[in-house]
């Protein structure tokens, strides 16, 4: 066993430390990863409350599952056993629709906006309106699609690793990444969210150029 | 030409536009591609859409959760991870469903067998019912009949008194039928009598005429010993006495044997006279007894209820002749049974309560359906 701080280890050997019943080398996992498999769920549930639930269900999931873990890739097998999380409480939702999550995110207050560390308040609610408006869009993809585009354009997942975390091929992973962009393309310019994030692309270029111009004339 | 180009090839553009982003192209693929967005301004929109919508994706990689997911000691429970990490099988919800379901049938099954029997019990129809219950109830049991008269709406007094008339014509016929019953069985029963009477009579002087023979036998042979004995003791008294004596006892004998004849050949004796008498007497009693059970035995009148147990006491005459071993026993007890109220009528009044009984249960039975059903739903 290696004497080094757990933050100091790979994931291969903090998952073997954890395996052996050592707690604090699998927290050291969980803050690693926790805001990817966060951003997954949130991104699959839109709610944030649900996604913080599915989320530590998926920590204390991968806790009791050591075992099976065979080393190699440790987000993409967490993603896989938050994605799976994800997919069975949309299942259940299916099964007892309640209510909207549109009602229930207006009813609690439960609607996600980005953390303000270090922007104008204006930059962080126009950030809000459009994590959510991006929310509202992907809901609307069909379960493995948005899976897919959160994997790849959320979570950064080269194609092979995405077919390992949903169990498929690459080709179907293509597929999936292309419709489920397309689909959410259409979506976007439909509810005009796409052009507004072109001008706000647009503008923060502008800006970012005058800034460098200004700081090559000082 | 371009647009045209790329609205024919589009999905495979679209796919590899897809691919670009992604730096998922072999450099093959990606030298024709990228030659082909240099001719499609239209695939160029769509990779710059493609873009845009990939940074504003962004957004969420800076998720961060409001509370840390870090396990404690109460996170951790003794690791089972075969069974953990095995796929939840819908294996539960399934049985739970079947299991609904069969209850659900077995509800609805329970509920028709229980409406069905409420409304068509017998294959008689509800109005024929409540008119069955209503007649019986007013020929037999009087008590309950005015409970029953009583429950019937007002609006039904057509009704009733087309049941009344009905109950009418069918007490005049039931007593009729009565009346008819009783007269052939005292026919049948005084001719039985009468014929063992006499059977009785002429036995008994056979049996005289046999025992009036014996004695004669008996004499004689009396007289033959006599004769000797005189003849031993002096031959001139023996000789006369014994031309005398035989000749009494003969006689004697003769005149007796006579008699026997005579009272054999003599028809039907006081006591057959008297038994027939006594047969009469009880053929009149039962008559008697339809008679006023025809009487009294009137719809909605008070006494109907004295004439129906009087019909019910008709029962001993005829239950007395079961009891006697004769011949042509089955037919009065046939008959007796005639005399006796009729049994499917008396069944339908003794049903007649259970008619709400069925229709609440099946009225439950169906609210309990419903319930489960919505339960389901809702679950």
């Amino acid at each position: 066993m290696s004497d080094r701080a757990p933050e100091q280890l790979g994931d291969d050997a903090l998952a073997d430390r954890a395996r052996e019943g050592e707690l604090d080398a699998f927290n050291v996992l969980v803050r690693r990863y926790e805001r990817r498999v966060f951003g997954l769920c949130l991104g699959m549930l839109r709610s944030p409350a649900a996604a913080e639930d599915a989320a530590q269900d998926a920590m204390i999931a991968a806790w009791r599952a050591l075992d099976g873990y065979r080393g190699g890739n440790f987000p993409a097998w967490l993603l896989r056993i938050a994605g799976n999380r994800c997919r069975d409480e949309l299942r259940r939702r299916k099964r007892r629709p309640a209510a909207s999550l549109d009602e229930l995110v207006e009813e609690h207050g439960d609607a996600w906006s980005p953390p303000d560390e270090g922007r104008s308040p204006e930059a962080a609610a126009l950030d809000a309106e459009t994590g959510r408006a991006l929310l509202a869009a992907l809901d609307q993809l069909p379960e493995e699609q948005r899976q897919a585009v959160l994997l790849s354009d959320v979570q950064g997942l080269a194609y092979l690793e995405i077919a390992d975390v949903m169990h498929t091929s690459i080709g179907t992973v293509k597929s999936r990444l292309n419709r489920g962009r397309a689909r959410l393309r259409q979506l976007l310019l439909e509810s005009g969210e796409l052009s507004r994030a072109r001008e706000r692309q647009a503008l923060q270029e502008r800006i970012d150029g005058g800034v460098r111009q200004g700081g090559r004339r000082a | 030409m371009t647009r045209w180009r790329f609205w024919r090839r589009g999905g495979a553009l679209r796919a590899d536009a897809s691919a670009f982003l992604d730096g998922e192209l072999t450099p093959r693929e990606r030298g024709d591609f990228e030659s082909e967005l240099e001719r499609s301004p239209e695939l160029r929109e769509y990779l710059d859409d493609l873009s845009v919508m990939r940074a504003e994706l962004g957004v969420l990689r800076e998720a961060q959760p409001r509370r840390s997911l870090e396990l404690s000691g109460v996170d951790i429970a003794p690791r089972t991870p075969r069974l953990i990490a095995a796929p939840e099988a819908p294996a539960a919800p399934l049985r739970l469903r079947f299991a609904a379901l069969g209850a659900a049938a077995a509800i609805a099954a329970l509920a028709a067998v229980g409406l069905w029997d409420a409304f068509n019990l017998g294959g008689a129809t509800v109005v024929e019912r409540e008119r069955a219950v209503e007649t019986s109830a007013t020929a037999l049991l009087p008590d309950r009949a005015v409970a029953v008269v009583q429950s019937q709406p007002e609006q039904q007094a057509q009704q009733e008194s087309e049941q009344a008339a009905e109950a009418e014509q069918w007490q005049a016929a039931q007593s009729a039928e009565q009346q008819a019953s009783v007269a052939v069985y005292a026919e049948q029963q005084q001719e039985s009598e009468q014929a063992t009477a006499q059977a009785e009579q002429q036995a008994a002087v056979e049996e005289e005429a046999a025992e009036a023979e014996f004695a004669a036998q008996q004499a004689q042979q009396q007289a033959q010993q006599a004769a000797q004995a005189d003849q031993e003791a002096d031959p001139a008294r023996q000789a006369i006495t014994a031309r005398e004596r035989p000749a009494e006892d003969a006689g004697t004998v003769v005149e007796q044997a006579a008699e026997a004849e005579q009272q054999a050949a003599e028809p039907a004796p006081a006591s057959v006279a008297a038994d027939a008498q006594e047969a009469d007497g009880e053929q009149a009693v039962v008559v008697v007894a339809a008679e006023e059970q025809q009487q009294a035995a009137q719809p909605q009148s008070a006494a109907s209820g004295e004439a129906a147990d009087q019909s019910t006491t008709a029962q001993p005459p005829a239950a007395a002749a079961q009891s006697e071993p004769q011949e042509g026993e089955a037919a009065p007890q046939a008959q007796a049974r005639q005399i006796e109220a009729p049994p499917e009528i008396v069944a339908t009044y003794e049903r007649s309560w259970e008619t709400p009984l069925q229709i609440a249960l099946g009225v439950v039975c169906a609210i309990a359906l419903v319930l489960l059903l919505a339960l389901r739903r809702r679950a």
